[in-house]
């Protein structure tokens, strides 16, 4: 672009580096040919052995029963159904960037939105989980599924726990299917490049007799934009239909009209967090400064600027709302949060999602790498914090204080938690291993050497047509 | 059960009766035709022929066997019906009449007998968790012997007959020597015993009966002994006081008589718009007890006061009357001065009552003040005397002595327990004794310090009688065969004895049954009433009427009570009494009804006097009276007197394994297990002692002037109190009014978007008198008997995993210093418009056409959600195995224990994992329905089905049964002027009403 003071202005490139399309095949899929570091086999052990620690806890849970954990009569969830909301709230992100921003043409989504989705289909998988083992008799859990049976009993389609088992397989159903459809080009690329017998019939299999002919992307392309279709409204209903398990109840803090939209936009900030955070591990360990540049992750750090104000906003309102009620059970519970005894749970809850985002505020800081990494953390330890705080705080102290109580977790409920991250970061591990982290084939649509220019060599060009029916 | 239905049921179970199913064959068989009649037709040769080869062809295979069901069933046994039988429980020296519930053999639940006046089908948490000793895994089953180092008779021991040979031995051989044999019995008002225990001593050389009571409080005794000349101690009739006045004593729970005082209290305590009078009740007391808790006006004094206050109140009243007054210092003269008035306004209407363990000065004086205002004598509030009055601190003291001078060369102890309630010197002398045997339930402290030990029947396995305080004699008839196989009832060992030591004076009788009942038949009469006496279950007698007193022995009395600026006050607990109950977890976990603290004793005291030590809530202190020690962990509580610590006796135990290694054994303070004040002091220790609590928040109203570090409350509108002045003016019970509801508080708009439920049948509700609640938690442990509901121990109780369907909340009202009690009991509300039905995602909580809310446990998968979403919390989910946990953490995991057989079969028992919650005793509905339908009615009728807390309730505050039936109690108890819903607001729209208390704070003067 030429402007009258002569300077020249470009926008900054989406991929740094200039690498070539033949760069990129082999950067990418050479991570999955190469053998396994002592690094990388380390931190994976480590991962798993979180992981199994965790299982056996959960074993544990189911040999023993839900009395192992800290539940008690006033408070029948805890860090269970937290941790439920918690990792939907992060399998969010994955399917929103990749979705909502492949719709609206945002190009730089093609550096994280493989890994994002991954995100997503892990955080789903850990937040399953929770529900399932949180009840009492998880070998009858089969009956919130609504199927003919010898004992003529249906489902209760009238609590929101049933609408939840709906929105939570639909999304995750459909999450899968958008990440594994986006995958189909990237995986008949390392078919082409893998030399091993057993990977190439895998890959070969997966990438579905995918031959790269111009019919091929045409369907591909057309499937790909109904799928992120579908999947933008779920990234919306699936949150607010978690939120109404919450809503749907009678419980002061818990029987609010603002949850759905205040959920789903929690949801997309703590989504965001946890990529942000992922992102920058996966940059620096491996290598793809050029693929996931600054001008990414600042364009995040705005959301999550964005989606703080709105939580922030939310909290402000619910307090607002709970004094204005004169519904002296809903604003004790809110008196309750902020100055009870789970003050600290709310307190370290404000400070993290409202207080620290406000640092974006400043492109500098935007910019600044361990900041945002910090930032990030927080916003996920701040976002567990807001569930804990909706979860326990409503619940310790209702209507009666006859029957108040007080909830601290065990050992194994901290254990199952600690499992569920072992569970996401070993599946995580395996993902950016062996499947292409970076969508090979859309990033390649977005060098600038991809666009035609008259001033650079048609060799470029060629070249990339040649990779493209080649390969990817 | 209706009073009809049940007692058309009653049967007794005579021995007679038992011999006549097993060993009379029915004679029918006479009639029936010989197989073959006439000689074998050709027909028949064949058919025998081929039936003969089909038995060859099938010889190979194992003969089949036939069940074939009695033609003739043994009379009533029928499996899946209940049978009653009437029966009592001996309850120290009270009995509680009884009617017990029996299935197939064994018995399931006690109930008061209704048609004895003294309890009129009422009972109490003690007696409802009876049932659970008489299952007590602990019992010891074989006889115990030869298990310390001593002198150990040789011989045989394989039956109770070969034991007490052994022991009628060992008395022979003492008494030959030239010692005393002692025999300690239990406090009792059994006419046999008495009986027997006089055989002994006239008969038996150098042999006495000592009642040795667990814990003493003989001051009421003395004073009656030398006011009216007789053994035993007055009974008041509440229900005809109209003013009564308290000193310390906590008539409606620890007391024995608390069953029949609380029904009389309670009867006065329920103003209707019609008839809007009660009694009035002035507590006079330095502890907050649960008697307190439900006064309408309370004095605070120091304990050192209460004689003061007394002779004071004395004095004034004696001015009145023209009689001198005592010369002895008075105190809290002015609250004394003001209640005198009331007393001679109310006259003979009015009554004081002194606490059981307060000095023979003070109940003399109280007793004085009684005959002065006229409330002594027949007819009168003091009429009856209950005749036997227990253990004597005199008894145990010529005890002590004889034991010092080594005159005692042997010792029975039956159904005591020194080795835990005595005081370290009788401990040691009575383990001197060469020859000790024990009779007992369980293997107990003194079990263990004997040579033979014969295991003791329970009372619900053995033959007895006990007199009650209205002269009636009441049987004791056995439900069942004594589990242990070995078991003797303190009778049956005193008959042995007795017949080994001097055969000729039981009269002939071979068995212990035929001595009881030749006693019992000279005692009613005929073999008719005999009869009629076991289906009834007592026989009404003459009582004790209190004579004419004599006041001029006042002066023999001197104020006694001087414990310095700390007083503990040591007293039984309110759930396992004196420690003789408690190897029971139902009791041990059945919560203080103030403090809500469970499985031990704790240190209770004021703020103030907390403050003062420098202590806190559940931080261990060292209690010291005289030079004795003992640690327990502080609790602060509301509404006491600074420098008053109260702790209860029954914990610490040593043995069984359910009682061990809970609370301190405060006997270990006490002077021959005499319990009362004590002078203390108090030092800190740096320990802390978590105690186990099921209620932490007693406000209503959450304000910096109740609890400093909590956040600021509205007023919630869930417990509402009045005045009787403000009954009267007919104030109204507030809710909480909304924006969007009208000023008759009902909403202007309609809040359903479906029309409601549609009750065709039946619509089952309760109401809740909460001016009648004394919070005594006989509801709590008969819900627990009734439905099958388990102990979870001390650790899920501190986890706030407490079981209970029913639980009384209690809270405070009015200030910190002068702090009002609701006990408000909370069970399902069996909503209307349920907010545990709509979120359970696989049905497993609906609603009934009958408006019950049920929770299907079959369906339930444990989601919790209808516990988040219960706004009364009353939904119970088993978090662990509880149906088995305790008992396997206590004995081990292996064989089935006979706790199984306490169960309830008309009850699931529910796994973990799966909801629980109060059912409105659906088991007992669906009995009711049977029995109406069998009885050709379309509707069950009123009073007919009682849930288990209502039958248990001894001041019948709660009320069940059909609300669609205009003429029910329930309904018209429902329209009450003061009925109110809890959480009203929320259109749960509950089943269950509850009448606001009434207090009635007008002083009554003339």
């Amino acid at each position: 672009m030429h402007r009258p003071d002569g300077i020249h202005y470009e926008r900054e490139p989406l991929v740094l580096g200039e690498p070539t399309l033949h760069d990129i095949t082999a950067k990418i899929a050479g991570i999955a040919e190469e053998k396994p570091s002592p690094k990388y086999l380390m931190a994976l052990s480590f991962t798993s052995a979180i992981a199994a620690w965790g299982v056996g806890c959960i074993l544990y849970t189911i040999l023993t029963g839900i009395g192992v954990w800290g539940l008690n009569n006033p408070i029948g969830w805890g860090w269970d159904i937290t941790n439920f909301v918690f990792w939907i709230g992060i399998g969010h992100a994955g399917t929103l960037i990749s979705a909502i921003l492949f719709l609206f043409r945002q190009k730089w989504r093609t550096a994280i939105n493989r890994s994002a989705e991954a995100m997503t289909i892990f955080a789903v998988i850990c937040a399953g989980l929770f529900p399932l083992i949180h009840v009492g008799r998880i070998w009858f859990a089969y009956w919130l599924i609504p199927y003919p049976n010898q004992m003529q009993m249906w489902t209760n389609f009238r609590s929101p726990l049933e609408w939840d088992v709906f929105a939570v397989s639909t999304y995750l159903t459909v999450s899968l299917i958008f990440w594994f459809l986006g995958m189909v080009p990237d995986l008949a690329t390392l078919r082409d490049v893998v030399k091993n017998k057993l990977a190439k019939r895998l890959y070969g299999f997966f990438s579905l007799g995918w031959s790269g002919s111009m019919r091929h992307w045409h369907r591909y392309e057309m499937a790909y934009l109904i799928l992120a279709g579908l999947s933008t409204p779920l990234v919306l209903s699936v949150h607010s239909v978690v939120s109404l398990d919450f809503t749907a109840g009678i419980l002061p803090g818990w029987h609010t009209t603002i949850f759905p939209p205040y959920f789903v936009a929690g949801a997309i900030f703590s989504g965001f967090a946890m990529v942000m955070t992922l992102l920058v591990i996966a940059r620096e360990v491996l290598d793809l400064k050029e693929y996931i540049t600054l001008k990414h992750l600042e364009n995040m750090n705005k959301i999550i600027l964005a989606t703080g104000m709105m939580v922030g906003y939310a909290y402000a309102m619910e307090f607002f709302i709970a004094q204005y009620s004169g519904n002296p059970y809903e604003s004790f519970v809110f008196i309750n949060r902020a100055t009870g005894d789970y003050a600290w749970a709310y307190w370290t809850m404000v400070l993290c999602n409202v207080v620290s985002p406000q640092v974006f505020w400043f492109k500098k800081l935007r910019r600044n790498i361990p900041l945002m990494f910090i930032v990030s953390i927080l916003v996920n330890i701040g976002m567990w914090f807001e569930r804990f705080t909706i979860i326990a705080t409503s619940l310790h102290h209702d209507f009666l204080p006859a029957s108040w109580g007080y909830y601290t977790p065990t050992w194994v409920e901290v254990s199952i938690f600690a499992g569920t991250f072992g569970i996401f970061l070993t599946l995580f591990l395996l993902f950016a291993k062996y499947i292409p982290v970076i969508a090979i084939a859309e990033v390649k649509a977005i060098l600038p050497t991809a666009q035609p220019r008259h001033h650079h060599g048609t060799s470029a060009m060629q070249h990339s047509q040649v990779e493209h029916t080649h390969g990817s | 059960m209706a009073n009809q239905t049940q007692h058309d049921l009653l049967f007794q179970a005579s021995m007679e009766h038992f011999a006549a199913v097993t060993g009379e064959e029915p004679s029918e068989s006479e009639h029936l035709p010989p197989i073959l009649e006439s000689p074998v037709s050709r027909r028949s040769f064949m058919a025998m022929l081929s039936a003969a080869m089909a038995v060859t062809a099938a010889a190979c295979r194992r003969p089949d066997y036939k069940l074939v069901p009695a033609i003739k069933n043994p009379e009533y046994a029928i499996p899946g019906v209940p049978l009653y039988y009437s029966t009592c429980y001996m309850h120290k020296n009270v009995v509680h009449p009884l009617v017990v519930r029996v299935r197939e053999g064994r018995p399931v639940k006690v109930e008061g007998n209704d048609l004895h006046p003294i309890v009129s089908g009422k009972s109490n948490a003690l007696i409802q968790a009876t049932l659970f000793e008489l299952y007590d895994p602990e019992r010891i089953r074989p006889i115990l012997v030869g298990r310390r180092t001593g002198v150990i008779p040789s011989g045989n021991y394989s039956t109770p007959t070969n034991a007490i040979a052994q022991i009628a031995n060992a008395i022979r051989q003492t008494a030959a020597d030239g010692k005393q044999v002692r025999i300690l019995l239990d406090e009792h008002c059994s006419p046999m015993l008495q009986m027997l225990a006089q055989l002994v001593e006239q008969h038996v050389p150098n042999t006495k009966v000592v009642v040795f009571p667990w814990a003493i409080a003989d001051g009421a005794a003395e004073a009656t002994k030398a006011l009216f000349g007789i053994d035993g101690t007055l009974v008041p009739n509440l229900e005809r006081a109209d003013v009564i006045v308290s000193c310390d004593a906590d008539f409606l729970s620890t007391d024995r008589n608390a069953v029949h005082l609380t029904r009389g209290f309670a009867s006065r305590r329920r103003p209707t718009r019609n008839n809007p009078t009660m009694s009035r009740f002035i507590a006079v007391e330095g502890r907050y007890s649960q008697t307190g808790a439900a006064a309408d006006k309370r004095v605070l004094i120091h304990p050192n006061q209460y004689e003061g206050f007394l002779t004071a109140l004395y004095n004034a009243i004696a001015r009145a009357k023209g009689v001198t007054p005592l010369s002895y210092p008075t105190a809290a003269s002015a609250a004394a001065e003001s209640i005198a008035r009331e007393l001679l306004t109310a006259g003979e209407r009015g009554c004081v009552l002194v606490g059981e363990h307060l000095s023979s000065y003070a109940h003399a004086v109280g007793m004085a003040i009684n005959v002065l205002i006229g409330s002594v004598g027949q007819g009168k509030i003091f009429e009856y005397v209950l005749p036997m009055s227990g253990g004597k601190r005199a008894a145990v003291e010529t005890l002590r002595d004889d034991l010092r001078n080594d005159r005692i060369g042997a010792v029975l102890f039956s159904n005591v327990n020194p080795e835990y309630t005595a005081d370290d010197e009788l401990k040691t002398l009575l383990r001197r004794v060469p020859h000790r045997f024990a009779h007992s339930l369980i293997d107990d402290e003194t079990a263990q310090q004997c040579s033979i030990t014969i295991p003791s029947a329970h009372q619900y396995e053995s033959w007895g009688d006990a007199l009650a305080f209205d002269g009636s004699y009441c049987i004791q008839q056995p439900l069942i065969a004594p589990l242990p196989a070995n078991a003797l009832s303190s009778g049956e060992l005193l008959f042995g004895l007795i017949k080994e030591l001097a055969p000729d004076t039981v009269g002939g009788a071979e068995k212990y049954f035929d001595f009881f009942k030749q006693a019992v038949l000279r005692r009613v009469g005929s073999e008719a009433e005999w009869e009629q006496l076991l289906r009834k279950g007592y026989v009404p007698g003459t009582p004790t009427v209190a004579p004419a007193a004599n006041l001029s022995v006042l002066s023999s009395f001197r104020p006694a009570l001087q414990v310095g600026e700390l007083a503990l006050l040591v007293v039984p607990s309110s759930s396992v009494y004196d420690g003789s109950h408690t190897n029971n977890p139902w009791l041990l976990e059945c919560p203080d009804p103030v403090t809500k603290h469970t499985w031990e004793n704790v240190a209770i005291m004021s703020k103030g006097t907390a403050a003062k030590l420098g202590i806190g809530d559940e931080e261990v202190i060292t209690v010291r009276v005289n030079g004795k020690s003992m640690e327990l962990p502080v609790l602060t509580q509301y509404g006491m007197h600074d420098g008053v610590i109260v702790t209860t006796l029954g914990y610490g135990r040593a043995a069984g394994k359910v009682a061990a290694g809970y609370g301190q054994n405060a006997y270990a303070l006490l002077m021959s297990g005499t319990f009362g004040y004590y002078a203390t002091t108090v030092t800190r220790t740096e320990k802390r002692s978590p105690i186990a609590r099921t209620q932490k928040y007693f406000h209503s109203q959450f304000t910096k002037q109740w609890e400093p570090d909590a956040p600021e409350d509205k007023f919630r509108p869930i417990v509402h109190d009045l005045t009787l002045d403000e009954f009267k003016q007919g104030k109204e019970l507030k809710g909480i009014e909304f924006p969007s509801s009208g000023s008759d508080g009902h909403f202007k708009i309609p809040l359903n978007i479906v029309e409601g439920y549609q009750y065709k049948g039946h619509k089952w509700g309760m109401v809740i008198d909460l001016s009648a609640c004394t919070g005594c938690n006989a509801c709590v442990i008969a819900c627990e008997s009734e439905n099958n509901i388990p102990p979870v121990g001390k650790d899920q109780v501190l986890r706030g995993r407490v079981m209970h369907w029913i639980r009384l909340d209690r809270y405070y009202l009015g200030t910190p210093d002068d702090p009002r009690s609701v006990v408000e009991p909370m069970l399902c509300q069996h909503c209307e418009n349920a907010p545990c039905e709509n979120v359970c995602p696989v049905a497993a909580t609906v609603h009934s056409p009958e408006g019950l809310n049920e929770m299907v446990y079959n369906r339930c998968v444990g989601t919790r959600y209808c516990l988040n979403n219960c706004p009364y919390k009353v939904r119970r989910f088993n978090f662990l195995a509880y149906f088995r946990r305790f008992y396997e953490e206590k004995l081990g995991t292996g064989e089935p224990h006979p706790l199984d057989l306490a169960m309830n079969p008309d009850v699931t028992v529910r796994m973990r994992g799966v909801m629980e919650k109060c059912t409105f005793c659906v088991q007992r509905i669906n009995e009711a329905k049977y029995h109406a339908k069998d009885a050709g009615h379309a509707r069950v009728p009123d009073g007919a089905v009682q849930t288990a807390c209502e039958q248990a309730c001894p001041a019948s505050a709660i009320t069940f049964g059909n609300l669609n039936d205009p003429d029910s109690r329930v309904s018209k108890l429902r329209n009450s002027e003061r009925s109110f819903l809890v959480l009203q607001e929320l259109n749960v729209r509950p089943s269950v009403t509850y009448l606001a208390k009434v207090r009635n704070t007008t002083p009554t003067v003339a």
